[in-house]
Protein backbone atom coordinates (compact mmCIF):
# COMPACT_ATOMS: atom_id res chain seq x y z
CA UNK A 1 0.00 0.00 0.00
CA UNK A 2 1.22 3.42 -1.03
CA UNK A 3 0.62 6.15 1.69
CA UNK A 4 0.63 9.55 0.00
CA UNK A 5 -0.13 12.06 3.17
CA UNK A 6 2.03 12.79 6.01
CA UNK A 7 5.13 10.92 4.24
CA UNK A 8 8.40 12.85 4.38
CA UNK A 9 6.98 15.19 7.31
CA UNK A 10 4.29 12.92 9.89
CA UNK A 11 6.45 11.93 12.50
CA UNK A 12 8.31 15.31 12.80
CA UNK A 13 5.20 17.34 12.32
CA UNK A 14 3.52 15.11 15.51
CA UNK A 15 6.84 15.08 17.51
CA UNK A 16 6.65 19.01 17.41
CA UNK A 17 3.38 19.05 18.03
CA UNK A 18 3.55 16.90 20.97
CA UNK A 19 6.30 19.04 22.57
CA UNK A 20 4.32 21.86 22.34
CA UNK A 21 0.78 20.68 23.38
CA UNK A 22 2.49 18.66 26.30
CA UNK A 23 2.42 20.88 29.47
CA UNK A 24 -0.80 22.41 28.75
CA UNK A 25 -2.27 18.72 28.11
CA UNK A 26 -0.46 17.30 31.40
CA UNK A 27 -1.81 20.32 33.20
CA UNK A 28 -5.70 19.37 32.02
CA UNK A 29 -4.88 15.88 32.99
CA UNK A 30 -3.88 16.95 36.46
CA UNK A 31 -6.91 18.30 36.51
CA UNK A 32 -9.37 16.04 35.32
CA UNK A 33 -7.56 12.82 37.57
CA UNK A 34 -5.89 14.84 40.76
CA UNK A 35 -3.04 12.71 40.07
CA UNK A 36 0.47 13.07 38.64
CA UNK A 37 0.96 9.87 38.19
CA UNK A 38 -2.52 9.53 36.63
CA UNK A 39 -2.38 12.97 34.46
CA UNK A 40 0.90 11.56 32.65
CA UNK A 41 -0.71 8.40 32.02
CA UNK A 42 -4.24 10.29 30.65
CA UNK A 43 -1.87 13.03 28.95
CA UNK A 44 0.46 10.17 26.98
CA UNK A 45 -2.62 8.21 26.11
CA UNK A 46 -4.24 10.72 24.64
CA UNK A 47 -1.13 11.89 22.85
CA UNK A 48 -0.39 8.17 21.58
CA UNK A 49 -4.16 8.09 20.09
CA UNK A 50 -3.01 12.03 18.25
CA UNK A 51 -0.06 9.94 16.75
CA UNK A 52 -2.21 7.16 15.63
CA UNK A 53 -4.29 9.53 14.23
CA UNK A 54 -2.26 12.41 13.25
CA UNK A 55 -3.50 12.35 9.55
CA UNK A 56 -6.83 13.07 10.69
CA UNK A 57 -5.77 15.80 14.05
CA UNK A 58 -3.57 17.61 11.17
CA UNK A 59 -5.92 17.74 8.91
CA UNK A 60 -8.72 19.10 11.27
CA UNK A 61 -9.85 22.42 11.76
CA UNK A 62 -8.90 22.59 15.15
CA UNK A 63 -6.25 19.94 16.07
CA UNK A 64 -6.16 21.60 19.81
CA UNK A 65 -9.89 20.75 19.71
CA UNK A 66 -9.77 17.42 18.43
CA UNK A 67 -6.72 16.59 21.10
CA UNK A 68 -8.41 18.41 23.91
CA UNK A 69 -11.55 16.11 22.86
CA UNK A 70 -9.40 12.44 22.93
CA UNK A 71 -7.94 13.63 26.27
CA UNK A 72 -11.27 14.13 27.78
CA UNK A 73 -12.94 11.61 26.47
CA UNK A 74 -9.78 9.20 27.41
CA UNK A 75 -10.68 10.45 30.87
CA UNK A 76 -13.99 9.62 31.13
CA UNK A 77 -14.14 5.91 29.06
CA UNK A 78 -11.61 5.16 31.77
CA UNK A 79 -13.95 3.43 34.20
CA UNK A 80 -11.25 2.52 36.96
CA UNK A 81 -8.30 4.72 38.24
CA UNK A 82 -5.97 5.09 35.38
CA UNK A 83 -2.83 4.03 37.53
CA UNK A 84 -4.92 0.53 38.21
CA UNK A 85 -5.40 -0.15 34.53
CA UNK A 86 -1.81 0.57 33.90
CA UNK A 87 0.34 -0.82 36.23
CA UNK A 88 2.96 -3.02 35.30
CA UNK A 89 5.83 -4.23 37.35
CA UNK A 90 9.12 -2.27 36.52
CA UNK A 91 12.97 -1.79 37.70
CA UNK A 92 12.62 1.76 37.10
CA UNK A 93 12.06 4.44 39.83
CA UNK A 94 8.80 6.66 39.79
CA UNK A 95 10.70 9.52 37.48
CA UNK A 96 7.49 11.99 38.43
CA UNK A 97 8.45 14.74 40.74
CA UNK A 98 6.26 16.59 42.78
CA UNK A 99 7.13 20.14 43.15
CA UNK A 100 8.00 20.46 47.01
CA UNK A 101 4.99 22.48 48.73
CA UNK A 102 2.40 22.00 45.78
CA UNK A 103 0.54 19.51 47.70
CA UNK A 104 0.75 22.00 50.77
CA UNK A 105 -0.83 24.83 48.75
CA UNK A 106 -3.22 22.59 47.03
CA UNK A 107 -4.66 22.34 50.98
CA UNK A 108 -5.02 25.66 51.43
CA UNK A 109 -7.39 26.17 48.25
CA UNK A 110 -11.29 25.97 49.27
CA UNK A 111 -12.58 24.56 46.34
CA UNK A 112 -10.30 22.31 44.49
CA UNK A 113 -10.79 19.05 46.85
CA UNK A 114 -14.39 19.49 46.07
CA UNK A 115 -13.44 19.59 42.37
CA UNK A 116 -11.76 16.51 42.65
CA UNK A 117 -14.82 14.72 44.39
CA UNK A 118 -17.16 15.81 41.57
CA UNK A 119 -18.56 12.79 39.08
CA UNK A 120 -16.13 12.75 36.19
CA UNK A 121 -18.47 14.08 33.40
CA UNK A 122 -19.40 17.38 36.08
CA UNK A 123 -15.74 17.94 36.95
CA UNK A 124 -14.69 17.68 32.92
CA UNK A 125 -17.31 20.03 32.25
CA UNK A 126 -15.60 21.86 35.17
CA UNK A 127 -12.25 21.90 34.02
CA UNK A 128 -13.28 23.04 30.41
CA UNK A 129 -15.19 25.78 31.69
CA UNK A 130 -13.48 27.49 34.00
CA UNK A 131 -9.85 26.33 33.26
CA UNK A 132 -9.98 26.18 29.53
CA UNK A 133 -12.59 28.70 29.23
CA UNK A 134 -14.74 27.34 27.01
CA UNK A 135 -18.25 27.97 25.48
CA UNK A 136 -21.06 25.62 26.03
CA UNK A 137 -20.83 24.47 22.86
CA UNK A 138 -17.34 24.09 22.74
CA UNK A 139 -17.62 21.92 25.88
CA UNK A 140 -20.78 20.21 23.92
CA UNK A 141 -18.55 19.41 20.84
CA UNK A 142 -15.44 18.15 23.41
CA UNK A 143 -17.79 15.76 24.98
CA UNK A 144 -20.57 15.02 22.42
CA UNK A 145 -23.38 15.90 24.04
CA UNK A 146 -26.10 18.33 23.63
CA UNK A 147 -25.49 21.97 25.32
CA UNK A 148 -28.68 21.03 27.50
CA UNK A 149 -26.58 18.38 28.95
CA UNK A 150 -23.44 20.44 29.56
CA UNK A 151 -26.01 23.39 31.52
CA UNK A 152 -26.82 20.44 33.34
CA UNK A 153 -23.47 19.41 34.58
CA UNK A 154 -22.65 22.53 35.14
CA UNK A 155 -25.47 23.53 37.31
CA UNK A 156 -25.15 20.59 39.24
CA UNK A 157 -21.12 20.89 40.12
CA UNK A 158 -21.84 24.87 40.86
CA UNK A 159 -24.61 23.82 43.52
CA UNK A 160 -22.19 20.81 45.27
CA UNK A 161 -19.09 23.24 45.24
CA UNK A 162 -21.25 25.97 46.88
CA UNK A 163 -23.09 23.37 48.75
CA UNK A 164 -19.99 21.68 50.05
CA UNK A 165 -18.28 25.23 50.93
CA UNK A 166 -21.13 25.99 53.32
CA UNK A 167 -20.71 22.96 55.07
CA UNK A 168 -16.82 23.38 55.34
CA UNK A 169 -15.08 24.52 58.57
CA UNK A 170 -14.79 27.93 58.47
CA UNK A 171 -11.03 27.60 59.62
CA UNK A 172 -10.05 24.86 57.49
CA UNK A 173 -8.94 27.02 54.94
CA UNK A 174 -6.46 29.22 56.16
CA UNK A 175 -4.22 27.20 58.81
CA UNK B 1 -18.52 29.28 54.85
CA UNK B 2 -21.56 29.39 56.84
CA UNK B 3 -23.43 31.46 53.97
CA UNK B 4 -24.20 29.92 51.10
CA UNK B 5 -22.17 32.09 48.16
CA UNK B 6 -23.67 33.43 45.15
CA UNK B 7 -22.79 31.33 41.79
CA UNK B 8 -20.88 34.05 39.89
CA UNK B 9 -18.50 34.12 43.36
CA UNK B 10 -18.07 30.16 42.98
CA UNK B 11 -17.32 30.31 39.26
CA UNK B 12 -14.53 32.93 39.96
CA UNK B 13 -13.35 31.43 42.97
CA UNK B 14 -12.90 27.91 40.31
CA UNK B 15 -11.31 29.93 37.95
CA UNK B 16 -8.57 30.96 40.45
CA UNK B 17 -8.19 27.74 41.61
CA UNK B 18 -8.17 25.74 39.13
CA UNK B 19 -5.38 28.18 37.38
CA UNK B 20 -3.38 28.15 40.50
CA UNK B 21 -3.54 24.22 40.59
CA UNK B 22 -2.70 24.30 37.17
CA UNK B 23 0.09 26.92 37.69
CA UNK B 24 2.06 25.41 40.51
CA UNK B 25 2.59 21.86 38.61
CA UNK B 26 5.92 21.25 37.81
CA UNK B 27 5.09 19.06 34.50
CA UNK B 28 7.33 16.10 33.93
CA UNK B 29 8.83 15.93 30.91
CA UNK B 30 7.19 14.51 27.65
CA UNK B 31 7.76 10.74 27.72
CA UNK B 32 9.30 8.87 24.93
CA UNK B 33 7.17 10.36 21.87
CA UNK B 34 6.05 7.76 19.74
CA UNK B 35 8.25 8.64 16.96
CA UNK B 36 11.07 7.89 18.99
CA UNK B 37 12.40 4.29 19.63
CA UNK B 38 12.70 3.76 23.60
CA UNK B 39 16.02 3.48 25.21
CA UNK B 40 14.70 0.93 27.74
CA UNK B 41 11.54 -0.73 28.45
CA UNK B 42 9.15 0.75 30.12
CA UNK B 43 5.36 1.22 30.68
CA UNK B 44 4.69 2.96 27.66
CA UNK B 45 6.58 0.26 25.33
CA UNK B 46 3.48 -1.72 24.37
CA UNK B 47 1.32 1.46 22.95
CA UNK B 48 4.61 3.23 21.91
CA UNK B 49 5.94 0.50 19.93
CA UNK B 50 2.36 -0.22 18.35
CA UNK B 51 1.98 3.81 17.76
CA UNK B 52 5.28 3.82 16.33
CA UNK B 53 4.50 1.07 13.96
CA UNK B 54 1.33 2.48 13.02
CA UNK B 55 2.82 5.93 11.96
CA UNK B 56 5.19 3.75 9.70
CA UNK B 57 2.34 2.46 8.19
CA UNK B 58 1.22 6.05 7.73
CA UNK B 59 4.55 7.22 6.86
CA UNK B 60 6.07 4.22 4.43
CA UNK B 61 5.62 4.44 1.10
CA UNK B 62 5.82 1.19 -0.16
CA UNK B 63 5.41 -0.37 -3.46
CA UNK B 64 3.39 0.92 -5.50
CA UNK B 65 3.82 -0.67 -9.02
CA UNK B 66 4.20 -3.98 -9.08
CA UNK B 67 7.36 -5.54 -9.33
CA UNK B 68 7.22 -7.43 -12.33
CA UNK B 69 5.78 -4.31 -14.58
CA UNK B 70 7.39 -3.32 -17.32
CA UNK B 71 10.15 -0.38 -17.19
CA UNK B 72 9.09 2.69 -18.31
CA UNK B 73 10.58 5.13 -20.85
CA UNK B 74 12.85 7.28 -18.61
CA UNK B 75 12.11 10.88 -20.10
CA UNK B 76 14.99 13.50 -21.21
CA UNK B 77 13.05 16.14 -19.79
CA UNK B 78 10.34 16.46 -16.57
CA UNK B 79 7.36 15.74 -17.77
CA UNK B 80 4.49 18.71 -16.76
CA UNK B 81 1.50 16.25 -16.93
CA UNK B 82 -0.87 15.92 -13.58
CA UNK B 83 -0.13 12.82 -11.09
CA UNK B 84 -0.82 9.49 -12.83
CA UNK B 85 -1.09 8.21 -10.28
CA UNK B 86 -3.87 8.82 -7.15
CA UNK B 87 -1.67 11.32 -5.21
CA UNK B 88 -2.65 14.53 -3.46
CA UNK B 89 -1.49 17.59 -3.47
CA UNK B 90 -2.19 20.38 -1.17
CA UNK B 91 -6.27 19.32 -0.18
CA UNK B 92 -6.53 18.18 -3.93
CA UNK B 93 -6.98 14.51 -5.02
CA UNK B 94 -5.75 13.55 -8.08
CA UNK B 95 -6.81 10.53 -9.60
CA UNK B 96 -6.53 9.30 -13.35
CA UNK B 97 -4.65 12.61 -14.30
CA UNK B 98 -7.68 14.57 -12.98
CA UNK B 99 -9.05 15.85 -9.91
CA UNK B 100 -11.66 14.98 -7.77
CA UNK B 101 -14.03 17.35 -6.59
CA UNK B 102 -13.90 18.36 -2.71
CA UNK B 103 -10.84 18.41 -0.16
CA UNK B 104 -9.28 15.72 0.64
CA UNK B 105 -6.57 15.09 3.70
CA UNK B 106 -5.29 12.08 3.28
CA UNK B 107 -4.97 9.08 1.18
CA UNK B 108 -3.58 6.06 0.51
CA UNK B 109 -2.69 3.84 -2.94
CA UNK B 110 -1.61 1.01 -4.86
CA UNK B 111 -2.26 1.14 -8.45
CA UNK B 112 -5.94 2.73 -9.24
CA UNK B 113 -7.11 1.77 -5.79
CA UNK B 114 -6.89 4.51 -3.21
CA UNK B 115 -7.81 5.67 0.12
CA UNK B 116 -8.78 9.12 1.00
CA UNK B 117 -10.40 11.12 4.15
CA UNK B 118 -12.76 13.95 3.88
CA UNK B 119 -13.46 15.58 7.22
CA UNK B 120 -15.08 12.86 8.62
CA UNK B 121 -16.06 10.70 6.00
CA UNK B 122 -13.41 8.10 4.79
CA UNK B 123 -13.78 6.83 1.49
CA UNK B 124 -11.89 4.45 -1.22
CA UNK B 125 -12.12 4.24 -4.82
CA UNK B 126 -10.81 2.55 -8.17
CA UNK B 127 -10.09 4.97 -10.86
CA UNK B 128 -12.97 7.82 -9.84
CA UNK B 129 -15.51 5.85 -8.67
CA UNK B 130 -15.96 6.94 -4.81
CA UNK B 131 -17.35 4.35 -2.20
CA UNK B 132 -17.69 5.55 1.46
CA UNK B 133 -16.81 3.38 4.54
CA UNK B 134 -19.33 4.18 7.14
CA UNK B 135 -18.99 1.31 9.22
CA UNK B 136 -14.90 1.98 9.95
CA UNK B 137 -14.13 2.18 13.35
CA UNK B 138 -13.52 4.98 15.03
CA UNK B 139 -9.81 5.78 15.07
CA UNK B 140 -8.39 3.06 12.33
CA UNK B 141 -7.26 3.54 9.26
CA UNK B 142 -7.95 1.31 6.77
CA UNK B 143 -5.36 -0.85 4.37
CA UNK B 144 -5.24 -1.93 1.03
CA UNK B 145 -2.79 -4.52 -0.35
CA UNK B 146 0.34 -3.97 -2.57
CA UNK B 147 -1.84 -4.92 -6.01
CA UNK B 148 -4.50 -3.05 -4.69
CA UNK B 149 -7.19 -5.73 -5.15
CA UNK B 150 -8.09 -6.10 -1.37
CA UNK B 151 -9.10 -3.59 1.21
CA UNK B 152 -8.99 -4.76 4.69
CA UNK B 153 -10.56 -2.56 7.92
CA UNK B 154 -11.93 -2.35 11.10
CA UNK B 155 -15.71 -2.37 11.42
CA UNK B 156 -17.41 -0.65 13.73
CA UNK B 157 -19.44 -3.62 14.77
CA UNK B 158 -16.51 -5.42 15.62
CA UNK B 159 -13.68 -7.49 13.23
CA UNK B 160 -11.83 -7.09 10.27
CA UNK B 161 -13.74 -7.01 6.91
CA UNK B 162 -12.24 -8.07 3.96
CA UNK B 163 -12.97 -6.47 0.24
CA UNK B 164 -12.77 -6.97 -3.35
CA UNK B 165 -11.70 -3.27 -4.84
CA UNK B 166 -13.08 -4.97 -8.14
CA UNK B 167 -16.42 -5.97 -7.09
CA UNK B 168 -16.99 -4.15 -3.74
CA UNK B 169 -18.40 -7.46 -2.05
CA UNK B 170 -17.06 -9.07 1.24
CA UNK B 171 -14.47 -11.28 0.71
CA UNK B 172 -14.43 -12.45 4.20
CA UNK B 173 -15.04 -11.25 7.68
CA UNK B 174 -12.44 -12.18 10.35
CA UNK B 175 -14.24 -12.19 14.12
CA UNK B 176 -11.18 -10.57 15.64
CA UNK B 177 -11.35 -8.57 19.16
CA UNK B 178 -9.29 -5.51 18.12
CA UNK B 179 -9.08 -3.90 21.85
CA UNK B 180 -9.61 -0.62 22.66
CA UNK B 181 -6.90 1.78 22.24
CA UNK B 182 -6.48 2.18 26.13
CA UNK B 183 -5.61 -1.52 26.09
CA UNK B 184 -2.14 -2.55 26.12
CA UNK B 185 -2.78 -5.69 25.03
CA UNK B 186 -4.87 -4.18 21.89
CA UNK B 187 -3.99 -5.29 18.00
CA UNK B 188 -4.27 -3.16 15.12
CA UNK B 189 -4.49 -4.12 11.08
CA UNK B 190 -1.63 -3.69 10.00
CA UNK B 191 -1.25 -5.04 6.24
CA UNK B 192 -3.56 -7.28 3.81
CA UNK B 193 -1.48 -9.42 1.50
CA UNK B 194 -3.04 -10.57 -2.08
CA UNK B 195 -3.38 -12.70 -4.01
CA UNK B 196 -2.87 -15.05 -0.96
CA UNK B 197 -5.48 -13.03 1.56
CA UNK B 198 -4.30 -12.69 4.61
CA UNK B 199 -4.87 -10.17 7.02
CA UNK B 200 -1.84 -8.85 9.54
CA UNK B 201 -2.55 -7.64 13.10
CA UNK B 202 0.16 -6.13 15.64
CA UNK B 203 -0.14 -5.68 18.60
CA UNK B 204 0.53 -7.34 22.32
CA UNK B 205 4.19 -9.23 21.91
CA UNK B 206 4.38 -9.39 17.92
CA UNK B 207 1.03 -10.06 15.41
CA UNK B 208 -1.19 -12.30 14.12
CA UNK B 209 -2.04 -13.08 10.53
CA UNK B 210 -5.75 -14.63 9.31
CA UNK B 211 -5.85 -16.34 6.11
CA UNK B 212 -8.57 -15.93 4.24
CA UNK B 213 -8.66 -19.32 2.56
CA UNK B 214 -7.96 -21.20 5.69
CA UNK B 215 -9.76 -19.22 7.99
CA UNK B 216 -6.40 -20.13 10.13
CA UNK B 217 -5.58 -17.69 12.69
CA UNK B 218 -1.91 -18.02 14.27
CA UNK B 219 0.16 -15.84 15.69
CA UNK B 220 3.38 -14.87 13.90
CA UNK B 221 6.85 -17.03 15.06
CA UNK B 222 8.57 -13.46 15.04
CA UNK B 223 8.20 -10.49 17.67
CA UNK B 224 8.74 -8.63 15.15
CA UNK B 225 5.99 -5.82 14.10
CA UNK B 226 4.69 -6.67 10.54
CA UNK B 227 4.55 -2.63 9.33
CA UNK B 228 2.58 -3.19 5.65
CA UNK B 229 3.05 -5.32 2.79
CA UNK B 230 4.72 -4.80 -0.52
CA UNK B 231 4.97 -7.22 -3.89
CA UNK B 232 8.41 -7.68 -2.47
CA UNK B 233 7.17 -8.70 0.88
CA UNK B 234 5.98 -7.78 4.13
CA UNK B 235 7.94 -5.36 5.76
CA UNK B 236 8.75 -5.95 9.30
CA UNK B 237 10.24 -3.45 12.24
CA UNK B 238 12.62 -4.26 14.58
CA UNK B 239 12.19 -2.49 17.65
CA UNK B 240 12.22 0.75 14.95
CA UNK B 241 15.98 -0.33 14.98
CA UNK B 242 16.03 -2.17 11.47
CA UNK B 243 13.52 -2.77 9.50
CA UNK B 244 13.21 -6.18 7.07
CA UNK B 245 11.86 -7.40 4.12
CA UNK B 246 10.06 -11.06 4.69
CA UNK B 247 7.58 -13.91 3.58
CA UNK B 248 4.50 -15.18 5.58
CA UNK B 249 2.83 -18.47 5.57
CA UNK B 250 -0.93 -19.57 6.64
CA UNK B 251 0.94 -20.85 9.73
CA UNK B 252 2.32 -17.35 10.48
CA UNK B 253 5.83 -18.66 9.86
CA UNK B 254 8.25 -15.21 9.10
CA UNK B 255 10.77 -15.68 7.07
CA UNK B 256 12.91 -12.69 6.64
CA UNK B 257 15.14 -11.80 3.71
CA UNK B 258 16.22 -8.54 3.01
CA UNK B 259 17.44 -5.49 5.26
CA UNK B 260 15.75 -2.97 4.22
CA UNK B 261 16.67 1.21 5.03
CA UNK B 262 15.20 2.78 8.57
CA UNK B 263 11.61 3.06 7.12
CA UNK B 264 10.36 6.04 8.77
CA UNK B 265 10.89 8.33 5.94
CA UNK B 266 11.34 5.34 3.42
CA UNK B 267 10.03 4.37 0.17
CA UNK B 268 11.03 1.64 -1.94
CA UNK B 269 10.13 1.92 -5.62
CA UNK B 270 8.78 -0.84 -8.01
CA UNK B 271 12.81 -1.01 -8.68
CA UNK B 272 13.66 -1.44 -5.28
CA UNK B 273 15.04 2.59 -5.26
CA UNK B 274 14.67 3.59 -1.56
CA UNK B 275 13.60 6.99 -0.64
CA UNK B 276 14.47 9.42 2.36
CA UNK B 277 14.00 12.60 3.01
CA UNK B 278 16.86 14.85 4.07
CA UNK B 279 18.02 18.60 5.04
CA UNK B 280 14.60 19.05 6.61
CA UNK B 281 13.29 22.53 6.92
CA UNK B 282 10.35 24.20 8.61
CA UNK B 283 7.48 25.44 6.31
CA UNK B 284 3.61 26.23 7.08
CA UNK B 285 1.82 28.48 8.34
CA UNK B 286 2.72 29.31 12.37
CA UNK B 287 0.58 26.81 13.92
CA UNK B 288 0.96 24.20 11.77
CA UNK B 289 4.55 24.66 11.59
CA UNK B 290 6.28 21.71 10.16
CA UNK B 291 9.80 20.08 9.14
CA UNK B 292 9.88 19.37 5.57
CA UNK B 293 12.53 17.41 3.67
CA UNK B 294 14.20 19.83 0.74
CA UNK B 295 16.52 16.25 -0.43
CA UNK B 296 15.68 12.82 -1.17
CA UNK B 297 18.45 10.68 -0.69
CA UNK B 298 17.50 7.31 -3.08
CA UNK B 299 19.56 4.31 -2.35
CA UNK B 300 19.30 1.05 -4.56
CA UNK B 301 18.65 -1.67 -2.21
CA UNK B 302 21.25 -4.43 -2.15
CA UNK B 303 23.87 -2.04 -4.03
CA UNK B 304 25.78 1.18 -2.96
CA UNK B 305 23.94 2.62 -5.63
CA UNK B 306 22.83 6.63 -4.73
CA UNK B 307 21.42 9.67 -6.21
CA UNK B 308 20.66 12.25 -4.05
CA UNK B 309 17.54 14.54 -5.63
CA UNK B 310 17.39 18.33 -4.27
CA UNK B 311 13.87 20.21 -5.18
CA UNK B 312 14.10 22.76 -6.40
CA UNK B 313 14.73 26.26 -4.52
CA UNK B 314 11.97 27.19 -1.96
CA UNK B 315 10.70 23.83 -1.79
CA UNK B 316 10.02 21.28 0.57
CA UNK B 317 8.22 17.93 0.42
CA UNK B 318 5.18 17.19 2.49
CA UNK B 319 4.84 14.09 0.89
CA UNK B 320 5.82 12.04 -1.95
CA UNK B 321 5.05 9.13 -3.96
CA UNK B 322 7.00 6.77 -6.78
CA UNK B 323 4.59 7.55 -10.16
CA UNK B 324 6.25 4.97 -12.49
CA UNK B 325 9.98 3.42 -12.04
CA UNK B 326 12.36 6.45 -11.98
CA UNK B 327 9.88 9.31 -11.51
CA UNK B 328 9.03 10.26 -8.36
CA UNK B 329 5.85 13.15 -7.68
CA UNK B 330 5.93 15.70 -4.51
CA UNK B 331 3.36 17.47 -2.60
CA UNK B 332 5.32 20.69 -2.56
CA UNK B 333 4.96 23.26 -0.03
CA UNK B 334 6.96 26.78 0.19
CA UNK B 335 9.46 27.08 2.44
CA UNK B 336 9.76 30.57 4.48
CA UNK B 337 6.25 31.38 4.29
CA UNK B 338 4.51 32.13 7.81
CA UNK B 339 1.03 32.14 6.30
CA UNK B 340 1.61 29.29 3.31
CA UNK B 341 -2.02 28.32 2.49
CA UNK B 342 -2.84 24.89 1.16
CA UNK B 343 -3.76 26.14 -1.87
CA UNK B 344 -0.30 27.58 -2.07
CA UNK B 345 1.40 23.99 -2.69
CA UNK B 346 1.94 22.64 -6.10
CA UNK B 347 3.36 19.73 -7.47
CA UNK B 348 7.07 18.61 -7.81
CA UNK B 349 8.24 15.87 -9.82
CA UNK B 350 11.70 14.34 -9.83
CA UNK B 351 13.30 11.92 -12.17
CA UNK B 352 16.08 10.02 -11.23
CA UNK B 353 18.14 9.31 -14.29
CA UNK B 354 18.17 13.08 -14.66
CA UNK B 355 19.04 13.69 -11.41
CA UNK B 356 16.49 16.67 -11.02
CA UNK B 357 13.08 18.31 -9.69
CA UNK B 358 10.54 20.43 -10.73
CA UNK B 359 7.61 22.46 -9.99
CA UNK B 360 5.26 21.49 -12.52
CA UNK B 361 2.09 22.24 -11.28
CA UNK B 362 0.11 25.72 -10.90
Amino acid sequence: MTIMQSTTSTTSAYEEYAAAAWPNLYRVAYLLSGAHADAEDLAQQALVKVFRNWGRVSASDSPDAYVRRILTNTYLSSRRPLRLQREVITDRLPDTVVEPGTAAREQRLLLWPHVQALPPRQRAVVVLRYYEDLSEQQIADTLGCSTGTVKSNAHKALNTLRASLSESPADGKEA
Amino acid sequence: MGEMMQIEEIENMLRGELDEVAGSLRVPAQPASPGEAPQRPHRWVVPVAVAAAVVLVLGGITLALNHSSHRTPQPTTIPKSLPQVPFVVGRTLYVDGKSMPGKWALAASAHDTWVAVRPHDWTWGVGRTVHRLPDLAHDTMPVVSSDGAVLAYARKAGGVRVLSTSTGRTLGTWHVKLGNQESSNAFMLSAVTSPQVRVLLIGGSGGKVWSLDGGSVHRLSTNRMPLWSTPAGVVFSDNGLKYHLGTIDDAGHVHLTTLVPRADLAALSADDWSLRGASMKLAGPRKDRDRVATVLNLLKLGTSHQVQLKLPSGWGASSSNWEAPGRIIIDGVPLGHAKVKVSQHRLIRCVVSLKRCAVVGG
